[in-house]
């Protein structure tokens, strides 16, 4: 029936009828078929633009991690040279009974030492659970100019840091000839925090 | 780009075939076959059963692998009005019409719906107008068409065999006869169509049923040959045609007739005249092309047939009898094979839209694929979560280098040693000192006496051109008569800090 009334029909509506037809099922042709790929393309081109972003980013990311690196391993050296100048608990005891023959080595004549302890109160928390506090002590000696400047070279010239807070040399009234020196030091003791807390 | 046609002549005994095809270098007889007519496909001159002849058909062609689908048929129908008309002096305005009218007033017709054609011929003696015309009942044809129509042929034309055979015949029997007369009597059983052109036009035609066999009776042959007579009387006596040579070419559309016989008689009858006698299936020379060995049995009308849809030399006489309602189904079928190659195309066309997407997705799935490939082991968020742990650790040993710093570097951080050593190296003559203290804001403080206040200056200079002191200041310079005119001096010294501390 649909047919013969196709056929009856006239050329006009023929050709609309089948140009509606074509349409139509060019619309849907196209999107069962071409609209899907058309959108998976989309997404992939899409994906690849955000894959080149993110590779970008990932390269700055890799240098920068890399300046990063160097960086800490700068400062891990720097940290290394910091924290050798350290005194261990018994390097520090070692120090100080060390002290007078360090004195007649350069020819000087001890006359006191006094621990003052961590009189500026001095204590910081470092990494690895480790506390450093300072630890101060006055010594005084006599000897010439000449072998107290060698004390001090002595003082100094070690590994940890022997600081000289303070530094005086007087002219003495006797006969000797001596100068006499009067010296505050200060080291650097690290500890275990846990068992620093306990004392 | 050659062209093939397809002639289709049906008898009631025989189905021919002729395939031609038209090529740069002229048209040839490519492929014919002829098969007999299936039982029950066909009863008094009509198409019984057009499946079985459609069948019959389809068979023929595939046996012979005859392609071509733009095909002519002949009229094959009972019965058929044939004649010549004289058409009156106040020519009617639609011919067409007027044929349709005169065809039903006919008794031979005696029907409703009556399908016409005409095709002009030369005027009468008198100056009238003449057509031929051939009418017959649509009905009949409309089985014609369906029959090859299921045989998968796509009819363009039905048209009269005598029209189709004398096509056939036009170009080397035809032409050029100018000074006589030729008479194509196309014979078939009891019937014959009789064909004159005069000087190359068509001017007369007439059909009869004589009642006997020609090909096999004597008395048919006698009463053929009376008819042919009394055509040649006519021209003489009521035309006067000055033309007293005749040529008569007699084709027998049934095969294995008394061929010879027929032309002895014909020769011996009309010792005058130019005679020929040919079967239809055996007229390869009175055709004017070339005919490929396989097709030499062609069927002198199925040729014919086809040579109406290609470019030949042709009399102008053309005729269809395809009804108007084939012509509007066909039209229909056109439409909608354009439609179809239209949807088609749009259909290949996104076929090829997906394949191009594809192509491309996969090529940026490669570059995809490579991306990755480049791309580090580590993605973003694991760089991410480095970098956070190496700032992380960065501060942290910044911050305690910056504690220990702090407490390594209260007070002066120089080498005692050195810049006590320096004092001494630059310490004048006519000086000493009596007291050296330094604190731990990292200043030096000299005391001591002098022999003059030049020595002093001098010794405050030489302190402040040292690398271990920054500058140097005199505080205080007396002098004492109690020690002798000895100057005390006292020199406030700012050391300088060593570089990185």
């Amino acid at each position: 029936m649909l047919i013969d009334a196709f056929a009856k029909s006239s050329r006009t509506s023929r050709i609309g009828f089948s140009a509606a037809l074509i349409g139509i099922m060019a619309i849907a042709v196209y999107n069962w078929l071409v609209r899907p790929h058309a959108q998976l393309l989309q997404a992939a081109q899409q994906y690849e633009i955000v894959m080149g972003d993110k590779a970008r980013k990932n390269k700055i990311l890799k240098s920068n991690e890399k300046a990063s690196r160097q960086e800490v391993e700068k400062l891990r050296a720097e940290l290394a040279g910091a924290r050798a100048g350290l005194f261990t608990p018994v390097e520090v005891n070692r120090f100080f009974s060390d002290i007078e023959i360090i004195c007649y080595e350069a020819n000087c004549i001890a006359r006191s030492m006094t621990f003052l302890g961590n009189v500026d109160k001095l204590s910081v928390s470092i990494g690895d659970n480790k506390v450093v506090v300072a630890n101060s002590a006055a010594v005084g000696f006599a000897g010439s100019y000449g072998d107290i400047i060698n004390f001090l070279a002595k003082l100094t010239n070690r590994t940890q840091k022997v600081l000289i807070r303070s530094l005086k040399i007087l002219s003495s009234d006797d006969e000797t000839n001596l100068l006499e020196c009067e010296l505050m030091i200060t080291v650097c003791i690290v500890h275990d925090e846990e068992a620093f807390t306990n004392e | 780009m050659p062209k093939t046609s397809l002639g289709v002549d049906i008898s009631d005994e025989t189905i021919s075939l002729a395939l031609l095809k038209e090529t740069g270098g002229g048209v040839k007889v490519l492929k014919a076959a002829s098969g007999p007519v299936p039982a029950g496909a066909i009863e008094k001159g009509n198409v019984k059963d057009a499946v079985i002849l459609a069948r019959a058909i389809k068979a023929l062609r595939g046996s012979c692998k005859i392609g071509g689908r733009r095909a002519v048929v002949s009229l094959f129908a009972q019965p058929v009005l044939t004649q010549i008309m004289q058409l009156p002096k106040n020519l009617p305005s639609n011919i067409g019409q007027y044929v349709q009218k005169e065809a039903k007033h006919c008794a031979v017709l005696p029907c409703k719906n009556v399908l016409s054609d005409y095709c002009g011929i030369s005027s009468s003696k008198s100056g009238c107008s003449r057509i031929f015309t051939v009418a017959t009942e649509i009905e009949k044809v409309y089985q014609l068409i369906r029959a090859l129509s299921e045989a998968g042929i796509n009819v363009e034309a039905v048209e009269p065999a005598e029209i189709a055979c004398a096509r056939a015949l036009y170009e080397k029997e035809i032409v050029g006869e100018l000074d006589s007369n030729v008479l194509i009597a196309l014979v078939e059983g009891s019937e014959v169509t009789l064909i004159v052109f005069r000087s190359q036009t068509l001017d007369f035609v007439r059909k009869r049923n004589i009642g006997e066999d020609i090909c096999q009776s004597e008395q048919g042959r006698n009463r053929f040959a009376e008819e042919i007579d009394a055509i040649v009387q006519y021209y003489a006596m009521e035309i006067d045609d000055t033309v007293q040579n005749w040529r008569l070419l007699t084709v027998v559309r049934q095969d294995g007739q008394n061929v010879e016989e027929v032309s002895g008689f014909l020769r011996n009858r009309f010792a005058e005249f130019e005679i020929e006698v040919v079967s239809e299936t055996g007229a390869c020379k009175n055709m004017p092309f070339a005919v490929e060995p396989d097709a030499e049995s062609a069927c002198l009308i199925a040729v014919g047939l086809a040579m109406r849809l290609l470019d030949v030399p042709q009399p102008k006489l053309k005729m269809n009898l395809m009804p108007p309602k084939s012509a509007e189904v066909r039209a229909v079928k056109q439409d909608m094979l354009v439609a179809a190659n239209v949807a088609g195309a749009i259909l290949l066309a996104m076929l090829l839209l997906v394949a191009v997407l594809k192509v491309s997705l996969n090529k940026t799935d490669e570059v995809i694929g490579q991306k990755k490939k480049e791309q580090s082991s580590l993605g973003t968020g694991d760089l991410l979560v480095e970098r956070t742990r190496l700032k992380s650790q960065a501060n942290s040993f910044r911050e305690e280098i910056e504690k220990l710093n702090k407490i390594l570097g209260s007070g002066y951080t120089g080498d005692w040693s050195l810049v006590l050593e320096d004092v001494r190296r630059r310490t004048p003559e006519p000086l000493w000192i009596t007291n050296l203290s330094g604190g731990s804001n990292s200043e030096l403080v000299v005391k001591g006496w002098s022999g003059s206040y030049e020595a002093i200056h001098l010794f405050v200079d030489m302190l402040g051109d040292s690398e271990h002191i920054d500058s140097a200041s005199l505080v205080e310079a007396e002098k004492s008569e109690s020690a002798g005119g000895l100057v005390s001096y006292a020199i406030n010294c700012s050391l300088a800090v060593p570089e990185g501390t």
